[in-house]
């Protein structure tokens, strides 16, 4: 029995037998001559606009209209002339024609690589996938992949277009071992939810894995090779009980979340990348309640520029409109480190340079971020919220450079929302304590539990030797969480939690009984969330056990 | 030559999809069609090509057609442009 760590595509087990595809490999050897090998590559490029046209024919049954289209383009990249040119230039070195094709699908893959844009840097895959498909045409000898019964397909990566050949039912799930969440086939696989891993380390794709006896943990990120018998049961058992249990919830998908005595709360998602948005409507989350910024800040070797922030921004609000978006502005120090940041070595660096205190110190950074962001809010439903506030005058400087972004926005002529609400997190005692004049100045407030328990209880929470006292149900932290929501309510603005506390078995009644408006989880307990406040009769919840 | 000027109203700017169907719609055509968007130009019966201008929701395109029934080409192709950016 061997097993391996994982990333997730999309939730749920699969136990059965290993399929394996594995793609062509193409060694540079010389070919039949230029133009004997320009004819394979026609001819080749002829079955592929065939094969295409029906992988569109199968999507458009399967998937609809809009996924579908992608192949047509793929049709027209292959019958593209600057491909064929390159071809061309490539076969000039007397080389097979599969050489040819795949390194000018290198080259013209190369150059949306490197463009500014996240959409456009996606499409190089794209490139690459059909000029693979080519070569598939090219080399007759190798066999088609094939699967014959349900079976968990592992591979490198699979081409989409591999993907929708084959039958639904016969494909149990999919480990991408050197794929990743977000290419095109990730995204497909999500839609036909297919429980599916990517990116493991130290696992070789090769024949000795066909027909192997496999288990598929997508819920933890786990795939295990060669399982004793007792794990199959044991994973058997979990299976059943997962797709029991996802049936139940799907009467919640699309209702309001609602407490049994009526008392109405938001379910918002968290997310740490402008992709996993189609993951958060997916589970029917009411929101983003804390999308997180520094990612786009910690995958960069330099300052992202507002430009490249702006499409990021925008693709989320976009895709959740007339949803709300919460983007959490830039959250680094303490554990978040960036080189280019360049920032001092700290003796204790969760109270340290960080976040709001970096913004301040360099406000440029911060003043492009917030550029960014107003651009974004023309296009739905943006809010802003900026971390580790504790004093009021924090407040004024994010006010201030806010309006110095609309002011320049509007000497550039660029459109954006005039109103965009401002709110803070509260995550330190300060800022609790003090919430009644904040909430005079802010349009809400999103509380973090993580810090909040930190620095309330002065436990290091990255410490592992505190990991038992480190309690975000201490009465000094629900006591505070109190004083925070009363506050705002009081100024009638709202307040959500945004830390995982926010599904907490034990504090769900509280917090619903004390009116928080909005609890930001990973989008996957969206709807068990719901359904456990529907559960919840807040007359019988009393107060003082929490308190 | 025959000549017409389109904002792209798409949010996503022209994208993998839309490209695909001006490409096609070009195509069809005998003559010459070019797209200029921030001063480059490229075939617009290239889609590698016009993908790579990476032409966002509110810029300016021009597009030229030249050749035997230029008139109703372009008249074709604008309307393509109208359907779906």
């Amino acid at each position: 029995m061997r097993s391996y760590k994982a990333n997730r595509v999309f939730e749920g087990y699969a136990l059965g037998k290993l399929a394996v595809y594995s793609a062509i490999k193409v060694e540079k050897t010389v070919g039949l001559g230029k133009e004997k090998e320009f004819e394979r590559f026609c001819h080749a490029r002829e079955e592929t606009v065939h094969a295409l046209d029906t992988s569109y024919a199968e999507a458009l049954e399967k998937l609809g209209e809009k996924e579908a289209a992608l192949f047509e383009t793929h049709k027209l990249m292959a019958e593209d002339l600057d491909f064929e040119d390159a071809v061309n230039a490539e076969l000039e070195g007397g080389v097979t024609a599969e050489y040819a094709v795949q390194s000018a699908g290198e080259q013209l893959a190369a150059i949306f690589a490197s463009m500014d844009d996240a959409y456009m840097k996606e499409r190089a895959n794209d490139v690459r996938e059909v000029a693979n498909r080519i070569v598939s045409f090219l080399k007759k000898d190798v066999k088609g992949f094939e699967v014959k019964e349900p079976s968990i397909i592992i591979c490198d990566d699979l081409p989409s277009s591999e993907l929708m050949k084959i039958e639904r039912k016969l494909i149990l799930g999919i480990v991408f071992v050197k794929g990743g969440t977000n290419s095109h086939v990730s995204i497909l696989t999500r839609m036909l939810e297919i429980p599916s891993l990517c990116g493991i380390d130290g696992l070789t794709v090769d024949g000795t894995l066909e027909g192997m006896d496999a288990v598929l943990d997508a819920k933890k990120g786990d795939l295990i090779l060669e399982p004793e018998a007792q794990v199959v049961a044991d994973y058997a058992k979990r299976q059943k009980d997962y797709e029991e249990e996802k049936e139940k919830l799907l009467a919640f998908k699309g209702k309001p979340t609602l407490s049994k005595d009526g008392k109405k709360t938001e379910i918002y998602s968290n997310i740490a990348s402008s992709f996993e948005a189609e993951n958060a409507l997916r589970n029917d989350s009411e929101g983003i309640g804390l999308f997180r910024s520094e990612f786009l800040y910690l995958e960069a070797s330099d300052y992202p520029s507002e430009e490249e922030q702006f499409e990021h921004y925008k693709r989320v609000v976009e895709e959740m409109n007339p949803r709300q978006v919460i983007i959490r502005t830039l959250d680094i120090g303490a554990d978040k480190k960036i080189d280019y940041f360049d920032l001092p070595d700290e003796e204790n660096p969760a109270l340290g340079f960080r976040s709001i205190r970096i913004c301040k110190a360099r406000p440029q950074i911060f003043l492009t971020q917030l550029q960014a962001l107003y651009r974004a809010s023309y296009y739905g439903n943006l809010a802003i919220m900026v971390p580790m506030i504790i004093s009021l005058n924090e407040v004024d400087f994010i006010k201030e450079t806010a309006a110095q972004a609309r002011a320049n926005l509007k000497a550039r002529g660029i459109p954006f929302k005039e109103d965009v609400k401002i709110g803070i997190m509260v995550e330190t005692p300060s800022a609790a304590v003090l919430s009644d004049l904040f909430a005079a100045q802010v349009d809400f407030f999103s509380i973090g539990t993580n810090d909040l328990t930190q620095y309330t209880l002065a436990l290091d929470r990255v410490n592992p030797n505190l990991k038992e006292q480190f309690d975000p149900r201490h009465k000094s932290v629900t006591r505070l969480i109190k004083l925070v929501a009363d506050n705002a309510h009081k100024a009638g603005i709202p307040v959500g939690i945004c830390g995982e506390l926010a599904r907490d078995e034990i504090l769900l009644p509280f917090f619903v009984k004390i009116g928080i408006d909005e609890l930001s989880v990973s989008p996957a307990y969206t709807l068990q969330l719901r359904k456990r406040i529907s559960e919840i009769d807040t007359r019988e919840v009393r107060l003082e056990e929490f308190i | 030559m025959k000549q017409f000027n389109y904002v792209i109203q798409d949010k996503e700017g022209i994208h993998a999809r839309p490209a695909g169907l001006v490409v096609a719609e070009a195509k069809k055509f005998a003559g010459t069609v070019t797209i200029e968007n921030k001063g480059k130009t490229a075939d617009l019966k290239r889609i590698i090509a016009v993908m790579a201008l990476c032409v966002k929701s509110g810029e300016e395109v021009i597009v030229r057609v030249d050749g035997a029934g230029e008139e109703a080409a372009a008249a074709a192709i604008e309307k393509v442009f109208r359907d779906n950016l």
